[in-house]
């Protein structure tokens, strides 16, 4: 079971979101009792990136700037693994499940979840105000414990589905118009549910502030393409 | 379930290598390029195949999944995960796909409806990190079986990267070294323990900076630009060390694997890397360095040369394989897994 040790977030606000990540991250570790170096795995769960970027991972950007473990391998130095997962605003999920097998391949030490998107480019319509939200995980812990999630792509449409287009007339890739999926939500057992337009970092740190309130321990994310995960946190 | 008393193997792989070859002369010839560099003499490179015009991501993904359902003879309701892997997203018409995941599409297209589908982005070393995931997924009892896809429609690339003066940007050259291709692996569970072994997975990152793809500034699709030569050493510097700890952690004897295939970034890339390799583990038994017609594929890269060397009749049932991974990050990590049973009589 994964289980969240600490986690921050904040609007990204006029900063990038490099430096709004690590930022939090800085700051969350330094308010925990493990070192930096204890972390040996950083998954990055978001959708977009300065420019559409598309590689290097931005989990291998994050741990640059943090500067976590960038030497030379010997065989006995401590390495990490970045790497970046994406299901639209379901990604968190797919971040924190990703997480928990590949810390039993690495056999443990702590992960870093880092979610977040930022507006590719100035020339593409951005309706969203990002939060950016960090979250320091092991398999074992004090903390939020993630029981089960499910993930349903039943109600999955292919005209919600979002791309860039190259606009003519302001001469860039922007991102493309798609039709959302209205789903019929129906609220069990104190589920948080958060927008449909909401971008993962906000769908996260709603849940997690509300669930550090003790207000519910289970979260169900509904994405404009009809995709959705439920969760249950203990 | 207890991870460890839960076994996997890969089930079958297959690529959809298009038909039409692009030689390096029609695209990069010696006069074309700075300096009279001559990328073919350089690289070992002679061409890459390039998809059809409509022919994207989704389509390229969709041939090479087809085709490894065929060959394991699983249907779409047996696949309980569906990981898209590609790093170029990109329709045939160059545009990026953003959401939800493109695995999503894929598995829709292909009539898998239950199935957890997802994306993982890690560069060329994308589908290494996600057969590693799906590995553990089956190992934990999670899930039965495992679609691991990828298509990569990439040789945009080359167009965007004459569309500049090469005197001033020279870190467009290594977009030349690129080819389209797909490829899937299907991972089930097995009786027998040890068919998929991974080595520990690396990021360098202080070397994140050396190979960039982003979205074009001036024109539809992406652009790369790439410290080549810097990234190439990245990987040499680390090989020899990488190789000997791989082996160990692997529980492997490096002389007995029958096959060993690493990311083409170029065939002579490949040959500087076995001569470390050589020097480091001793010799190897058989090194299919043959990217010379099909370029770098990127994530598809491995299971591209896996199909060829099919095609070329040189791979037998059980036969133990390596695939070594690089990917701009800097990611390292390696795969060993022992060839499906009736591979001989795969079409």
């Amino acid at each position: 079971m994964v289980v969240i040790l600490g986690w921050k977030s904040s609007p990204i606000g006029r900063s990038s979101l490099l430096k709004s990540i690590c930022n939090l991250s800085r700051k969350l570790i330094a308010e925990s009792s493990i070192k930096l170096s204890d972390v040996n795995l950083i998954i990055h769960a978001g959708v977009y990136r300065r420019n559409f970027r598309t590689e290097p991972a931005f989990a291998s950007h994050v741990q640059g700037e943090l500067g976590l473990k960038c030497k030379a391998l010997s065989q006995e130095s401590e390495h990490c693994f970045s790497f970046d997962v994406s299901d639209g605003s379901c990604s968190p999920y797919v971040a924190l499940n990703s997480a928990k097998h590949m810390m039993k391949i690495k056999s443990g030490g702590y992960a870093l979840i880092t979610i977040g998107d930022e507006r590719p480019n100035s020339q593409s319509y951005w309706p969203y105000q990002p939060i950016s939200c960090v979250m320091l995980v092991a398999l074992e812990g004090d903390g939020a414990k993630l029981e089960s999630t499910t993930f349903d792509s039943k109600s999955f449409e292919t005209t919600a589905v979002i791309s860039t287009i190259f606009d003519g007339i302001k001469s860039a890739n922007v991102i493309g118009q798609y039709s959302p999926v209205e789903l019929e939500i129906t609220n069990q057992n104190e589920t948080f549910i958060g927008d449909t337009n909401w971008l993962s970092g906000r769908h996260m740190h709603e849940f997690l502030t509300k669930y550090s309130q003790g207000l519910t321990k289970f979260h169900q994310i509904n994405d404009n393409s009809g995709k959705s995960v439920t969760a249950t946190w203990v | 379930m207890n991870q460890g008393l839960l076994h996997s193997k890969i089930l079958s792989f297959a690529s959809h290598i298009p038909d039409n070859f692009v030689s390096i002369d029609e695209f990069a010839a010696v006069g074309d390029l700075p300096g009279k560099l001559d990328l073919h003499r350089l690289t070992g490179i002679e061409g890459h195949r390039k998809s059809d015009a409509e022919e994207g991501s989704l389509e390229l993904a969709i041939k090479a999944a087809e085709k490894s359902m065929t060959r394991a003879d699983i249907k779409p309701e047996e696949i309980d995960l569906v990981i898209n892997c590609a790093v170029s997203n990109l329709s045939g018409k160059l545009g990026l796909h953003i959401s939800p995941s493109m695995a999503t599409i894929i598995a829709k297209e292909l009539g898998i409806e239950e199935a957890i589908c997802f994306d993982i982005s890690n560069a060329c070393s994308g589908m290494m990190t996600s057969l590693m995931i799906a590995d553990s997924m089956i190992k934990s009892g999670e899930i039965s079986t495992a679609l691991i896809v990828s298509g990569e429609n990439i040789t945009s690339l080359i167009d965007e990267a004459k569309s500049n003066n090469l005197w001033l940007k020279s870190k467009a050259i290594a977009s030349m070294t690129v080819g389209d291709g797909s490829a899937a692996y299907l991972l089930g569970k097995s009786e027998t323990p040890n068919q998929v072994i991974f080595s520990e997975p690396f990021t360098f990152a202080q070397y994140n900076k050396l190979c960039i793809g982003e979205a074009s500034k001036k024109r539809a699709g992406p652009l790369m630009r790439t410290k080549a030569s810097q990234l190439q050493q990245g990987v040499l510097d680390n090989l020899s060390e990488f190789l000997t700890r791989s082996m160990q952690h692997m529980g492997l004897d490096w002389t007995e694997i029958n096959h060993v295939y690493s990311h083409p970034t170029s065939p002579k890339a490949v040959e500087k890397g076995a001569e470390i390799a050589v020097a480091t583990m001793g010799p190897i038994m058989q090194l299919h360095n043959i990217s010379h017609d099909i370029a770098n594929t990127a994530s598809t890269s491995h299971c591209m040369l896996l199909e060829k060397s099919l095609q070329a009749g040189k791979l037998k049932s059980g036969d133990s394989t390596l695939l070594i991974s690089f990917g701009s990050g800097l990611a390292m990590l390696a795969m060993y897994f022992h060839l499906p049973e009736g591979i001989e009589q795969w079409l």
